[in-house]
């Protein structure tokens, strides 16, 4: 048994450990893969809304996952209160921003900001949204995924020039994006094989 | 001077054995720094096997450190535990005293020199 000295260490190890999983990971990598076929299937001729609408379906999977693949496995958890605060401050933030951006974002859709540019406004409206829950969910994996959300609208304007569109936004999305969705699958596998499923009576105290 | 003589051992804090097993230990700094568990977290972020943890459990519910409630949830049986306010209180003294020792260890406190 190897317990970490500071109590400090030893929550965070437990709270992050409930990150083993990649089912995050994956949530993240499906929202770049949506963004990287929005413009595909505008370019194929349907409305750019069936396109964004494809981004509820998402957030769905921690929700679905946890409850179908982690729980079973790795058992349940509540954490203190100032985790149970911070989640609060995530959901809090996250929804007053999409309240308040969404009319932008409604906007920018309908108005038909060309190219990157919508890209670019777009992913400046999630950016806020994505650095609240690096500090709020402390996953610090999501500061690179920050990053690369950041990074696909300049790469998008860079590669236009080259490939033209729409190809350039879907490279730039979706290229992270199968990295993403490939480091949460494979995180997934291993948590599968470390934490096999357990008969319902092992999951209780004789 | 050796711990165990008669100066020596009296100037000992008392610890709680109970706590003080390493196993019953990690258990209990687990519970310490999280609100509530199932029996399965437990068990995988203490590595121990059901039969063991649930031996530690009972005798730590048994001293009134711990809570365990039983519940079906989905129909399947499920533990959980918490660490209760007399054992938040006990954890918190057994670490003071551990500290204290470590920082003062009772051979060079000036009382026991004499």
């Amino acid at each position: 048994m190897n317990t970490p000295y500071s109590l400090k260490e030893l929550e965070r190890r437990a709270y992050r450990s409930t990150f083993e999983d990649g089912i995050y990971d994956i949530l993240f990598g499906l929202l770049f893969l949506i963004f990287a076929a929005i413009p595909i299937l505008e370019a194929a001729g349907l409305s750019r809304f069936i396109g964004y609408s494809l981004l509820i379906i998402p957030p769905a999977l921690p929700l679905l996952g946890k409850r179908l693949i982690t729980i079973p496995r790795m058992g349940a958890v509540e954490f203190g209160p100032r985790r149970k605060s911070r989640r609060r401050l995530i959901l809090i933030i996250t929804g007053i921003v999409i309240f308040l951006m969404l009319p932008i974002m409604i906007s920018t859709v309908s108005n038909g900001l060309s190219g990157s540019m919508g890209w670019m406004v777009i992913a400046l409206l999630a950016l806020p949204v994505f650095i609240i829950a690096v500090y709020a969910m402390d996953f610090p994996r999501l500061w690179i995924y920050a990053a690369l959300l950041l990074a696909g609208p300049v790469e998008s304007e860079f590669l236009l020039r080259y490939i033209g569109s729409p190809l350039n936004t879907s490279i730039s999305f979706g290229l992270p994006g199968v990295v993403v969705l490939i480091v949460g699958l494979s995180l997934l596998f291993s948590f599968i094989q470390k934490y096999p499923k357990v008969a319902p009576e092992a999951n209780h105290a004789g | 001077m050796p711990a165990n003589n008669d100066t020596g051992k009296s100037k000992l804090p008392e610890i709680d054995r109970l706590i003080h097993e390493p196993a019953r230990y990690n258990i209990m700094a687990l519970l310490y720094v999280i609100e509530k568990a199932e029996f399965l977290f437990v068990q995988n972020q203490t590595n121990m096997t059901s039969g063991n943890l649930s031996t530690h459990l009972s005798k730590l519910g048994a001293a009134g450190y711990i809570d365990i409630k039983k519940r079906f949830v989905s129909k399947k049986p499920k533990t959980f535990v918490r660490l209760n306010e007399k054992g938040r209180k006990a954890f918190e003294e057994y670490r003071e005293q551990m500290k204290e020792l470590f920082t003062n260890p009772p051979a060079f406190r000036e009382n026991d020199s004499v």
